[in-house]
């Protein structure tokens, strides 16, 4: 369960080529029973997770029920946020707990930042073999 | 399926899809014609939130919380 486990980048525009190849993950987010399958940005650079509206409503959110507001910048700096906490299982590992920005927008894919993604697993790029490897915080061994 | 017909379609999208219509089509000719397009005036959105330290902050007082209480 500790070991690597590697996955390829995704071209999202097949006209652009190995120029939109970014690192997405397949990653199942779970809450109150309710799973998501969905594919998400792994992103260094991104201070925090965000989920965009629609996949929160999917695994059963509902707004009003979340109250604590999160500030966010750039693009996303004009939609309302709120924190959310959601079971993710990426690849074969353990389940983890992350937090989201549950964002009102839905222009933005789901986004795996530094809080807390990075928090509970180690991430290595190849981008030059368009691979990453994902595992989780303390495991020691290689695939 | 000829213009006219799709066209109302088309009028109906959201003005991101518009967008992101015309830029395909534009590679797709393009490609045709053997044209490379000058991407220097292309947008692409950025949605990272690379800044968003408060809310980070907020996040982990939030996931501490949680593990308090259970």
């Amino acid at each position: 369960m500790s070991e690597s486990q590697r996955f390829p980048y995704v071209e999202i525009d097949p006209s652009l080529g190995a120029a939109s190849a970014l690192p997405y993950a397949p990653i199942a987010l779970e809450l109150d029973g309710n799973v998501a399958n969905v594919s998400a940005l792994v992103d260094s650079g991104a201070a925090l997770n965000v989920l965009p509206y629609d996949v929160g409503v999917q695994l059963g959110a509902v707004w009003e029920q979340h109250t604590i507001p999160v500030q966010l910048a750039g693009n996303l700096a004009n939609s309302d946020a709120r924190a959310i906490l959601v079971m993710a299982t990426i690849g074969q590992f353990t389940p983890v707990r992350l937090a989201f920005a549950w964002t009102r927008n839905n222009q933005v894919p789901v986004i795996l930042g530094q809080v807390n993604f990075f928090m509970e697993f180690d991430v290595c790029f190849f981008r030059s073999q368009l691979a990453f490897e994902v595992k989780p915080k303390g495991s020691t061994q290689n695939s | 399926m000829t213009l006219s017909e799709i066209l109302p379609t088309i009028q109906s999208l959201p003005r991101a899809d518009k967008l992101r219509l015309i830029q395909l089509l534009a590679a797709d000719v393009a490609r045709d014609e053997g044209i490379a397009l000058d991407v220097a005036d292309k947008t692409v959105p950025i949605w990272s939130p690379h800044d968003s330290l408060q809310g980070a902050a907020t996040l982990l007082r939030v996931l501490d919380e949680d593990k308090v209480a259970s």
